[in-house]
């Protein structure tokens, strides 16, 4: 589809540059405020969510790296969490009483690590009880 | 006294007869995709499709008014085929000089012309797993500095740091096109080499006009040949390569003009993407398979990614597996995908492809989504003049020589987009590619 020339103001949130993609061109997001075609925005919005706060239960809930100009969106600066994870750990079911989530860094972890007040997942799942 | 240094004009070397290939010749992409062959010609194929319904149904009162008649909205595919083209050439000597087992291991002729189409195979293979530009990789070099070695990431255009090299193979031509403008810069090269690592290629030349003209992000394509000036973008791969599965399953990211008719226009041409995944979990793959179901009643029947990408499900199942009984004996820490066979995600298989691109997750529902090629030409050597072989040059430029052409036009399409999905920007893969020559 040709652009129809409308762009919009938006927001780049974090201190690095980003990138969308749109009918296979890449629009490169500097930091700051930048003008971007229109019908690129939910795409890039789309691209660049915030880790870690996308709804469990409504994937269509989640923020983004990057907000539009006069607008809700907020565009207000916001830390980037390293969190591999899209889904929002809060907003899944509470558990039951005695058990709690644990963000964890690589993928290894054994219940016993687990089932410590204060885990020291090491990424190095030790069986037996370490 | 005689051993074998003093007899050694007595003996013989005996050669085996056997050649051994060392080209990975498997091309399990094409394999997987057997789409419905329908026949092509004329300006194009165009058909209608209904994006939009009758919106003047409503619940009324005795007497009272109803709404005004709607209609439903159609529009119109545009499909026109593409051409892959490949030659051989080989001199009269080799011709006769191979024509018979006495002479040589294999006769030149006939291996040359089963080997360029098994090369087209592979072309397919990349077109398949590509959004069909016919990208190779992106330039990753700020300033492409004047030496032999080009950085190169994005393999096939998809954004990723990792192995640009993949889909390119040595003796390519390439073109650097400008992302901007969609031409290409002033000269081209041919690759000498691709390192094991990925992340670049070796070129002939070195210096000269091509290293100030590329530029860092161009998009690098095969090009017809050598060129000291700026190449015609009709003489390289730019926009000419069948459009594969990034294209037909998208919602505007690789391929917004869907055949014609605009996905941001007509949202139920897109499939539904998951554009940052990040971390994979089975929550995530049986949330795209609830949207694809309620999207258009879709049922996905088979699930596509690279090894590296297959792994990171298998290692989402990894704690929760438990040796019982006759297993404790002798525990198999293995699953069905190290003999390559497919794992399975709710009974439905799952699928490494080796071609496929690194960080992305396909959802197909082969059985509604109407895969289809129109093939103007399945595949033969050009004959028109009455000869496969044809001599090359005439007057002082003659040659004896000869050369055939292979082409092939067709173009991959799918009906019902909307049936499948996606999930991009996958991550905490180890990821592991293996060239195959």
């Amino acid at each position: 589809m040709a652009l129809s020339g409308q762009f919009v103001t938006i927001v780049n949130r974090t201190q690095r540059e980003l990138k969308a993609k749109f009918d296979g061109k890449e629009f490169v997001i500097p930091v700051g405020e930048s003008p971007l075609p229109l019908e690129v925005v939910p795409f890039a919005k789309r691209q660049n969510p915030v880790m870690g706060t996308m709804h469990a239960k409504n994937p269509m809930k989640v923020q983004s790296l990057i907000g539009v100009k006069g607008t809700k969106d907020p565009i207000t600066p916001v830390k980037e969490d390293p969190t591999a994870e899209l889904f929002d750990p809060d907003t899944l079911d509470p558990l039951p009483p005695g058990q709690k989530r644990v963000r964890i860094k690589g993928r290894e972890v054994t219940r016993w690590e687990l089932a410590d007040d204060n885990p020291v997942v090491d990424n190095q799942a030790a069986v037996g009880g370490d | 006294m005689g051993d074998t240094a003093i007899l050694d004009g007595i003996l013989k070397d005996v050669f085996e007869d056997f050649v051994s290939s060392q080209v990975n010749d498997k091309n399990p992409l094409v394999d997987l995709f057997k789409p419905e062959t329908i026949p092509h010609g004329g300006r194009e194929v165009k058909y209608a499709t209904k994006v939009g319904r009758n919106a003047s149904p409503m619940f009324v009162g005795e007497d009272s008014a109803f709404a005004t008649a709607g209609a439903p909205a159609y529009v119109q595919f545009s499909i026109t085929t593409r051409k892959a083209m490949g030659r051989i050439r080989l001199t009269a000597e080799v011709i006769d000089d191979t024509s018979r087992g006495e002479y040589a291991y294999k006769q030149a002729l006939k291996e040359e012309m089963k080997d360029l189409i098994d090369n087209f195979a592979k072309r397919q293979e990349f077109a398949l797993a590509t959004d069909g530009r016919g990208i190779l990789a992106l330039i990753d070099e700020a300033d492409p500095d004047g030496d032999q070695t080009l950085e190169l990431d994005a393999p096939g255009g998809v954004t990723n740091d990792n192995f640009g090299n993949r889909y390119c193979q040595p003796g390519m031509v390439i073109a650097a096109i400008n992302p901007a403008t969609g031409q290409p810069r002033a000269v081209t090269c041919t690759i000498t080499a691709c390192n094991e690592d990925g992340t670049d290629v070796t070129v002939n030349t070195a210096g000269g006009a091509w290293a100030t003209a590329w530029a860092n992000s161009d998009y690098i394509v095969q090009a017809a040949a050598d060129a000291t000036g700026t190449p015609s973008v009709n003489d390289t791969s730019w926009e000419k390569a069948w459009w594969g599965l990034l294209a037909l399953v998208d919602d505007g990211t690789y391929r917004d003009d869907y055949f014609g008719v605009s996905r941001t226009q007509y949202p139920n041409l897109k499939s539904y993407v998951r554009a940052t995944t990040g971390a994979l979990s089975l929550d995530g793959m049986q949330l795209v398979s609830d949207v694809v179901e309620q999207k258009l009643g879709g049922r996905i029947d088979l699930v596509v990614a690279h090894h590296s990408t297959r792994r990171t499900y298998l290692q989402l199942l990894e704690a929760d597996r438990r040796y019982q009984g006759g297993d404790l004996q002798s525990p198999d820490g293995g699953t069905k995908a190290f003999k390559q066979q497919d794992v399975t995600f709710g009974g439905v298989p799952f699928r490494a492809i080796k071609s496929f691109p690194l960080d992305i997750v396909m959802f197909l529902d082969k059985g509604n989504s109407g895969f289809v090629q129109y093939v103007s030409e399945a595949g033969k050597w050009e004959d028109r003049d009455g000869a496969v072989l044809v001599r090359d040059g005439t007057g002082s430029s003659a040659r004896h020589a000869f050369e055939g052409w292979y082409y092939m036009r067709k173009q991959f399409h799918a009906r019902y987009p909307g049936y499948n999905a996606r999930m991009d920007g996958v991550t905490g893969q180890t990821l592991v590619v293996v060239r195959d020559e």
